[in-house]
C-alpha cells in the first residue's frame, strides 16, 4: 500500500517535463553553443534562432511542468477532514520530487568517520511548486526577451555573442532554480554571475562597461564568500547539502534542521548559517550594502537589464531565502535582519531614484528598491508574498526596461529624461506600454503590482507598524519617481533629443542613429519588439489575478520549502497568529490553526488588510498626483523643489557616496596593501634570501682584501705563521 | 778537540734554512727568491744526511739524492719561467705579478 | 603492463638522447620531440586503460639487475591512482608545450627539444619511483633541463632567474637528501625490500622510528618540498623563473614541476608525520598556506607583467593545495590531488595563452596592451575560459578542488574553521586579480604597442576601425596570423575540453583516488579534541 504522498510522487515522476527535465537547461546551453561556435562565421544575423528554439522549448517544458503540477496538487480539505490532526504531516500536503542524474562531487571517506567526513553533491533537480513558478518566470520572460532582443540588437557586431550569452544565462538560471542541493544552487548562482559579467561587459571596448562588469562580479563574489562558507557550515553541522531527501526518511538538510533535538554544535551553526547565506542573497539581489553593482550594470544592452538585472537573476536572493525557509525562520535575528535590510534598501534606493535622470538608472534603483520589498516579505514570514511580488515585478519591470529600450532605440541611445519630452507622438504604442508598466510599478489598482505590494505591506504590518509605515513611504516614492519619468518622457510638448554626436557611451555599434538620421518615417516600434511587450503588459495588468482566492498561495504552500518553514516557525516561535499568519505561507486551510485563531482576530485581520489596501492605493495615487504637479502641470515646480532641498538632492544624486566609500575605504587600501606586500616580497622576503646568498660572497671579499693580495712574500709569511700555529698546537696541547 | 756532534750539523742546517727563509720573505728579485728556496732545500738536506749518519741508515742519503734531482729539475723549469716572466714585464720584481694572486 | 611503466621513463629519455644526436638545425627535430612525447602519452594511456581504477590499486615493477643489495637501492617503479593521474598530467601537458614551442623557439632547437624530453622522463620518473633514492635522483634531475631551458631560451634576466631557481630548490633538496639517507640507512634490508624501498621505508618510519626522529625527518622533508611547492616564505624564485622562462618552460614549471613538491609532501612527508608533529606542525603549515593564499593574491593584483601575475597566483593556488593536504582527511587529500591536476591544466593553459599574445606583440605589460578581444576573439574566448577556471567558476574544474580543499580544512580536526574562512577570502581575491587582468588585457579599447591606439572609448565608426585593425594591430614582423592559428587552437582545445570535463565530472578522478587517499589518511592519528573534533564527533 502506497500512501497518498507516494502515489503523488509516482505520478509526478511520470510527468514528461520531469522525466526529461535535463532538457530545460540543456536546450538553451546547446543553443548557446551553436550560436557561439557557429554564429560568427555561419549564422551571423540568424544567430537568434538556436536561442529562440532552445529557450522557447524550455519555456514550453516549464509550463508543462507547471500545469502538470497543478493537475497533481493534493486536495487539502478532503484529506485533512479524514485524517484529523495527523494529516497535518508535511508529506500529505506537499508536492516535491527529486530527479538525480549523477553524482557531481563525491569526496571523503565513504564510511563517514567522525574525523573524516563524506561529502556528496548530486547533479540533480528538485521539483516542487516553487521550482515551477520560478522556471516559468525565467523561461517565459526569458523567451519574450530573446524575441525582443532579435529586434533590438539587429545589426550589432557581436550579435551571435549576445545570443550565446543569453542562452548560457538561461542555462545557469534554470540550474539555479532547479538544483536539488545548495551546491547546484551555487553552480547556477555563479553561472548567472558570469553571464551577467559577460553581458554587462558586452560593449567591452567602453571602459565604463568593462569596469561595471568587473564590479558586478566582484561585489557578487563578496556575497558568495559568505554563501560558500554557509554551505560548508551546513555540511559540517548536518552532513548533507541536499534540500530534501524526497522520501520518508527526511534526511535532507532543510528537513534535518527541523529536528527538535539538535546537538550543541548544530544549534550554534544555525545561529550563523542564515547570516552567511544572507550575504550571498544580499550580493545577488543588490541589497544594501552590496547594491552598488546593479545601477552600474545598466552598461549592458537593455534586454539584458530587463532579463538579468530586473526580472530573473537579481531575484535569486529572494528565491534562496524562500527555498531555505526552514534555515531562516527559526532564527528571529536573521529574519529581522532580512526585513530591516530590505526595508532600508527599499527606502534608500527609492530616494536615489528620485533624482536620477537616466531612464535606466531610475529603473535600476527602482529594482533595488522593489527587491527590498521582496526581502521585507521574506523577513516578515511571508514567502508567498515575496514570490508573488517577484512574479509581478518580473512582468512590469521587464516591460519598463524593454520600453525604455524602445525609447533608446528611437532616440539613438539618448536616455536622459531631461532632454526629451512628449515622446508619445513618436512612440504611441510604447507610451501605453510604459504607462501600464509605471502604473503597475506604482501599485495603482487594479494592476498586478498593487496586489503584490499590498500583501507585503500587510505582512510587514503584522510584524511592526513602523515597518509598514516605512514600506508605505517607499511605495509613495515608487509611485512618484515612476510617474515623474513617465510624465517627463511621454507627456508634454514634443522634444526629441538631437542625435548625439558620436556619444561613445551609448552608440557603440548601434545602428539606431543612422535610422534616426534617415528620418522619422522609419518604424521605431517594429512588431518584433512590440509583440513581446504586449504580452508582458498583459502580465503586468492581470498577474494580480494570481492572488485571486489565494491561488498562488495555495500552489506555493504545497512546496515543502514553504510548508515546512511554516511548521518550523510555528514550532519555534509559537503560533502567535498576528505576526505570522498561515496564509502568508499558503496554509490557509489548515483547520487546526484556523480554529486556534479567535473569531475577533480573524475579523481584525480582515479589517486591517482592507484598510491597508485602501491606504496603499491612496498613497500610490498621491504619489502619481504629486508627480503630475511637479513634472507635467508645472515642470519648473519640480526643479524649484530640488533647489529648495539642495542638500538632499545632492546626496541623492551622489548616491550617498557609497561608491566612493567602497573605492577609498576598501579597494584602495587593499591595493595599497598589495603594493606594500610586493615591496615586502622583493625587499624583505627576497632580501633575506639574498643575505644568505651574499654571505659566502662577502666572506670571499674579506679574504681577498686581507690575505690574498697577491704578494708572494705575504703568502710565505702566512704559510710560516700557519705552520708555526700547527706546531704550537701539536706540541703544546 | 771535541768531535762534531749531531747538534752542530743540525744547527748549520737550521741556520741555512732560516737564512733562506728570511731571504725569501725580504728580497724582491725573482732569481734571488729562487736561490733562497734552494738554500732552504739544502738546509733540510743537511738535516737528512745528519740524521742518516746518526741512525746509521741509508734512507737519509737516498732522500737527499732524490731532493737534489728534484731541485735540479725544478731549477731548470723555474729559471725558464723566470726568463719568460722577465720577457713579459722587463723586470724581475715579484710584486709585478700581483694580479696572478699566486 | 607493469613494464610499460619503465617505458614511460625510457621513451622520453632515449628520445632525448637520439634527439640530441640529430644533425643540428634539422627541421625534423621538433617533430621528433613531438612524436616521442606523444608516444609516451600513448603508452601512458594504455597503462591507464588497463589500470584497475576502482581498486585504486598499486602496480609495481623493477629492474632487478640494478639492485644494490649493500644499501638496498634499486630501480623500482610503481604507480597507484595518484601517481598515474600525475603522470597523465605530465604526458598531457608536455606534447602541448612542445607544440607551443614550434614557432617561438628558433635558437638551438635541437638542445631545447632534447631538454624537454629529458624533463618529461624525469617528471615521470619522480611520479613513478618507488625507491627513495631513485625518487631523489629524478627529483633533482628535473632541475637540470629546466635550468637550461630557462637559462638559454628565457627572457632578458634568464641567467639570474635560472641560477636562482636552481640554487633555491637545490638548497631545499639538501635537507631532503639528508632525510632520505637517514631513513634509507636505518631501514633494515631484507632481500629486495628494505633500505631505500619507498613503501617499506615509510612503514618502517611509522612503526619503528622514535617520535623525535620522525619529527626531524618531517621537518627535513618539509624543507625540501616547501621550496618546490612553493610555500609562502620560500616562493621568491617562482615569479622570476616564470617570468624569464620561455612559454613552454612556464607551462611545465607551473603545470608539473610545482606538483613534484606537493606530490612529495603527499608521498613522504604526510605519511611519516608523528602524532606530536601533526599537532605541532600542522597549524604552522596551515598558517603558511593561508598567508600564501592571501599574500599571493594581493601581490598578483599589483603586477604589471601578466606572467608575473599568473606566477603569483600560483603561490596563492598552491596554498590551497597544501592546505587541503594538511587538513589530513580523505576529502582534503582528494581535493589536493585534484587541485594539482586542475592547477596544472588551467595555469598551464593561461601561460600558453599569454605566450600566444606575447609572440605577437612582444610585451606582457598590462599597461601596454588592452582590448585584445577586438583583434583576437578566439584567443579571448580561451583566455576568459581559463581565467574563469582559475577563478573557480562552478562547472569548470577549478571550483571543485578549491571547494573541496576549503571544505576539508573546514571540517578537519587538525585545522579548522578559521583556516577555512581565511582561505575562502582567496575566492574573492582570486576573482579580483584575474578580472583585473582580463579587464586590462582582454577588454577595453584596443591598444597594442606600435599598433593602433584607441583610447577614447569606442564609437560606431570605431567598429569599422577595429575591423581594419585585423591587419595593423598585429606585430608586422611576425608571420603569425592576427588571431590564433590552427596549431594554437589545436593546443588549447584539449585543455579547454579537460577543463570542462573535469568541472562536470570531477568524480572521474575523485573516485579513483579515494582508496589511496584513505590509505594515507588512516595512518595519521586523530588530533586531540578541538572545537572541530567535538563538532564532528557530535554526529
Amino acid at each position: 500500500m502506497r500512501t497518498r504522498g507516494e502515489n503523488l510522487k509516482v505520478e509526478m515522476d511520470e510527468l514528461f517535463a520531469i522525466r526529461h527535465s535535463y532538457l530545460i537547461p540543456l536546450l538553451p546551453l546547446l543553443g548557446a553553443m551553436i550560436a557561439g561556435f557557429f554564429g560568427a562565421r555561419w549564422l551571423k544575423d540568424k544567430s537568434h534562432w538556436p536561442i529562440w528554439i532552445g529557450v522557447g522549448s524550455s519555456a514550453v517544458l516549464s509550463f508543462m511542468l507547471l500545469f502538470g503540477m497543478l493537475r497533481h496538487m493534493p486536495e487539502h480539505h478532503a484529506a485533512d477532514a479524514g485524517h484529523g490532526g495527523l494529516a497535518l504531516s508535511a508529506e500529505s500536503r506537499t508536492v516535491g520530487v527529486n530527479k538525480v542524474f549523477f553524482n557531481w562531487i563525491t569526496a571523503g571517506n565513504p564510511n563517514n568517520a567522525p574525523h573524516d567526513r563524506f561529502f556528496n553533491a548530486e547533479a540533480g533537480f528538485w521539483f516542487d511548486p516553487l521550482t515551477a513558478v520560478m522556471l516559468c518566470v525565467v523561461c517565459g520572460i526569458g523567451f519574450l526577451i530573446t524575441v525582443f532582443s532579435a529586434g533590438y540588437m539587429k545589426g550589432e557586431p557581436g550579435y551571435f555573442r549576445f545570443f550565446s550569452y543569453l542562452g548560457l544565462f538561461i542555462f545557469a538560471m534554470t540550474c539555479l532554480v532547479m538544483g536539488n542541493n545548495l551546491l547546484m544552487l551555487y553552480l547556477g548562482w555563479e553561472g548567472v554571475g558570469v553571464c551577467s559579467y559577460l553581458l554587462i561587459g558586452y560593449y567591452y571596448e567602453r571602459p565604463s562597461a568593462r569596469e561595471a562588469a568587473k564590479k558586478a562580479f566582484l561585489v557578487n563574489r563578496i556575497g558568495d564568500f559568505g554563501f560558500g562558507l554557509g554551505i560548508m557550515l551546513c555540511f559540517m553541522a548536518f552532513g548533507t547539502i541536499k534540500y530534501f531527501s524526497g522520501d520518508a526518511a527526511h534526511t535532507g538538510l532543510l528537513e534535518l534542521v527541523q529536528n527538535p533535538v539538535l546537538s550543541e554544535f548544530q544549534r550554534q551553526a544555525l545561529n550563523w548559517i542564515p547570516f552567511l547565506l544572507m550575504m550571498g542573497a544580499f550580493g545577488k539581489s543588490a541589497q544594501f550594502p552590496l547594491h552598488v553593482w546593479l545601477p552600474d550594470a545598466m552598461e549592458g544592452p537593455t534586454p539584458v537589464s530587463a532579463l538579468i538585472h530586473a526580472a530573473t537573476m537579481v531575484t535569486a536572493g529572494v528565491y534562496m531565502i524562500v527555498r531555505c525557509g526552514t534555515l531562516f525562520v527559526g532564527n528571529s535575528a536573521a529574519m529581522w535582519t532580512v526585513a530591516i535590510v530590505g526595508c532600508f534598501t527599499a527606502l534608500f534606493a527609492g530616494t536615489i531614484a528620485l533624482r536620477q535622470f537616466d531612464l535606466k538608472k531610475v529603473f535600476a534603483y527602482s529594482t533595488v528598491s522593489q527587491l527590498g520589498f521582496m526581502f521585507v516579505a521574506a523577513g516578515c514570514f511571508a514567502p508567498v508574498a515575496a514570490v508573488f511580488h517577484l512574479v509581478t515585478h518580473a512582468f512590469f519591470k521587464a516591460l519598463l526596461f524593454l520600453s525604455s529600450g524602445v525609447v533608446m532605440h528611437a532616440t539613438g541611445g539618448e536616455l536622459d529624461l531631461s532632454k526629451m519630452s512628449g515622446m508619445k507622438a513618436i512612440l504611441p504604442k510604447t507610451r501605453w506600454l510604459m504607462l501600464i508598466g509605471c502604473a503597475a510599478l506604482s501599485g495603482l489598482p487594479p494592476l498586478a503590482g498593487y496586489f503584490s505590494k499590498d500583501e507585503i505591506i500587510a505582512a510587514s504590518y503584522f510584524q511592526s507598524r513602523l515597518l509598514a509605515a516605512m514600506m508605505l513611504i517607499a511605495a509613495f516614492m515608487t509611485a512618484y519617481y515612476s510617474f515623474r519619468l513617465y510624465f517627463r518622457v511621454f507627456e508634454g510638448p514634443l522634444v526629441v533629443p538631437p542625435p548625439p554626436a558620436h556619444d561613445p557611451h551609448h552608440a557603440a555599434g548601434h545602428d539606431a542613429e543612422e535610422e534616426h538620421a534617415a528620418g522619422h518615417h522609419h518604424d521605431h516600434e517594429p512588431m518584433i519588439m512590440i509583440a513581446p511587450l504586449v504580452i508582458l503588459a498583459l502580465g503586468a495588468i492581470f498577474a494580480g489575478a494570481l492572488a485571486y482566492h489565494h491561488a498562488i498561495g495555495n500552489f506555493l504552500g504545497a512546496s515543502p520549502s514553504v510548508a515546512q518553514a511554516y511548521h518550523m516557525a510555528q514550532r519555534v516561535h509559537g503560533l502567535r497568529g498576528k505576526d505570522m499568519h498561515p496564509l502568508q505561507f499558503g496554509q490557509h486551510d489548515v483547520q487546526l490553526e484556523i480554529e486556534k485563531l479567535s473569531k475577533e482576530f480573524v475579523a481584525h485581520e480582515h479589517h486591517v488588510h482592507l484598510t491597508l489596501m485602501i491606504v496603499s492605493a491612496l498613497i500610490a495615487g498621491c504619489g502619481v498626483y504629486l508627480a503630475y504637479l511637479m513634472h507635467l502641470r508645472d515642470r519648473s515646480a519640480g526643479d524649484k523643489l530640488a533647489v529648495r532641498f539642495r542638500g538632499a538632492a545632492r546626496i541623492f544624486e551622489a548616491k550617498y557616496w557609497i561608491d566612493e566609500v567602497y573605492q577609498n575605504g576598501i579597494v584602495e587600501p587593499l591595493r595599497a596593501a598589495g603594493r606594500g606586500l610586493f615591496m615586502f616580497d622583493r625587499l624583505v622576503v627576497d632580501g633575506l634570501v639574498r643575505v644568505f646568498g651574499f654571505s659566502p660572497h662577502a666572506a670571499g671579499w674579506v679574504v681577498r682584501f686581507t690575505t690574498q693580495r697577491g704578494y708572494l712574500q705575504g703568502y710565505a709569511v702566512m704559510m710560516l705563521l700557519g705552520i708555526t700555529a700547527i706546531l704550537v698546537f701539536v706540541f703544546y696541547t | 778537540m771535541t768531535q762534531l756532534a749531531l747538534q752542530h750539523y743540525l744547527a748549520v742546517g737550521a741556520i741555512m734554512f732560516v737564512i733562506g727563509m728570511i731571504g725569501f720573505m725580504t728580497r724582491r728579485n725573482l732569481i734571488v727568491i729562487f736561490l733562497c728556496t734552494e738554500l732552504m732545500f739544502q738546509g733540510v738536506a743537511i738535516n737528512l744526511i745528519a740524521f742518516g749518519r746518526f741512525w746509521h741508515g741509508l734512507e737519509g742519503q737516498a732522500f737527499v739524492i732524490f731532493v737534489l734531482v728534484i731541485a735540479a729539475a725544478e731549477a731548470s723549469l723555474a729559471l725558464g719561467l723566470v726568463v719568460l716572466l722577465f720577457r713579459q714585464k722587463n723586470t724581475l720584481d715579484a710584486d709585478a705579478w700581483r694580479e696572478l694572486k699566486g | 603492463m607493469e613494464n610499460a611503466l619503465l617505458l614511460l621513463v625510457l621513451i622520453p629519455a632515449i628520445g632525448a638522447v637520439i634527439g640530441a644526436a640529430l644533425p643540428a638545425r634539422s627541421p625534423i627535430v621538433r617533430w621528433w620531440a613531438l612524436g616521442a612525447s606523444l608516444l609516451t602519452a600513448f603508452v601512458a594511456l594504455l597503462v591507464a586503460m588497463r589500470f584497475e581504477w576502482s581498486a585504486g590499486g598499486e602496480i609495481n615493477t623493477s629492474l632487478p639487475a640494478f639492485y644494490l643489495e649493500s644499501v638496498g637501492f634499486g630501480f623500482k617503479f610503481g604507480a597507484d591512482a595518484i601517481s598515474l593521474w600525475l603522470v597523465l598530467l605530465s604526458v598531457f601537458l608536455t606534447p602541448l608545450a612542445i607544440l607551443a614551442s614550434f614557432k617561438s623557439i628558433t635558437d638551438r632547437p635541437k638542445e631545447y627539444y632534447a631538454w624537454m624530453l629529458l624533463l618529461l622522463a624525469a617528471m615521470n620518473g619522480v611520479f613513478l619511483a618507488r625507491d627513495l633514492l631513485l625518487f631523489y635522483i629524478f627529483f633533482e634531475l628535473t632541475l637540470i633541463p629546466m635550468f637550461f631551458i630557462i637559462g638559454i631560451w628565457g627572457g632578458p634576466e634568464r641567467r639570474y632567474a635560472a641560477g636562482k631557481f636552481f640554487l633555491f630548490t637545490f638548497t631545499g633538496s639538501v635537507f631532503l637528501l639528508v632525510g632520505i639517507i637517514y631513513l634509507g640507512m636505518n631501514n633494515p634490508i631484507s632481500g629486495q625490500s628494505g633500505g631505500f624501498d619507498l613503501a617499506t621505508a615509510v612503514t618502517y618510519a611509522q612503526t619503528q622510528l622514535s617520535p623525535d626522529a620522525r619529527w626531524w625527518l618531517l621537518l627535513a622533508f618539509l624543507a625540501g618540498f616547501a621550496v618546490k611547492v612553493p610555500l609562502f616564505p620560500v616562493h621568491t624564485w617562482l615569479p622570476l623563473a616564470h617570468t624569464e622562462a620561455p612559454t613552454a618552460g612556464s607551462v611545465i614549471l607551473a603545470g608539473v614541476l610545482l606538483k613534484l613538491g606537493t606530490y612529495g609532501l603527499l608521498r613522504l612527508a604526510v605519511p611519516i608525520a608523528s602524532p606530536d608533529a601533526v599537532v605541532t606542525l600542522t597549524p604552522w603549515i596551515g598558517w603558511l598556506c593561508v598567508i600564501g593564499i592571501i599574500y599571493g593574491a594581493l601581490v598578483a593584483w599589483v603586477q604589471q607583467d601578466v606572467k608575473k601575475l599568473v606566477a603569483y597566483s600560483s603561490v596563492s593556488h598552491l596554498g590551497f593545495c597544501v592546505l587541503g593536504l594538511f587538513a589530513l582527511n580523505t576529502m582534503g587529500v582528494q581535493g589536493s590531488v585534484l587541485y594539482m591536476i586542475n592547477h596544472g591544466l588551467s595555469t598551464g593553459a593561461l601561460f600558453l595563452c599569454i605566450g600566444m599574445f606575447y609572440d605577437r606583440y612582444h610585451t606582457r605589460d598590462i599597461n601596454e596592451l588592452s582590448g585584445l578581444a577586438k583583434v583576437m576573439p578566439i584567443w579571448a574566448f580561451f583566455m576568459v575560459l581559463f581565467s574563469l577556471s582559475s577563478i573557480g567558476l562552478p562547472g569548470l574544474n577549478g571550483f571543485v578542488s578549491e571547494f573541496l580543499t576549503i571544505l576539508a580544512a573546514f571540517t578537519s580536526d587538525k585545522l579548522g574553521i578559521p583556516y577555512a574562512v581565511l582561505a575562502a577570502t582567496g575566492i574573492v581575491l582570486g576573482a579580483v586579480y584575474m578580472l583585473h587582468m582580463l579587464a586590462r588585457i582582454v577588454w577595453g579599447p584596443l591598444k597594442t604597442p606600435g599598433g593602433h591606439t584607441d583610447d577614447h572609448g569606442h564609437t560606431a565608426h570605431g567598429v569599422a576601425v577595429g575591423q581594419e585593425d585585423r591587419g595593423q594591430g598585429a606585430a608586422p614582423e611576425s608571420d603569425l596570423p592576427t588571431d590564433l592559428s590552427a596549431r594554437e587552437i589545436g593546443i588549447l582545445i584539449p585543455l579547454a575540453l579537460a577543463v570542462v570535463i573535469l568541472g562536470v565530472k570531477p568524480n572521474i578522478i575523485l573516485k579513483s583516488i579515494e582508496k589511496p587517499a584513505q590509505a594515507i589518511v588512516q595512518a595519521i592519528p586523530p588530533a586531540p579534541m578541538t572545537t572541530n573534533a567535538v563538532a564532528n564527533a557530535g554526529k
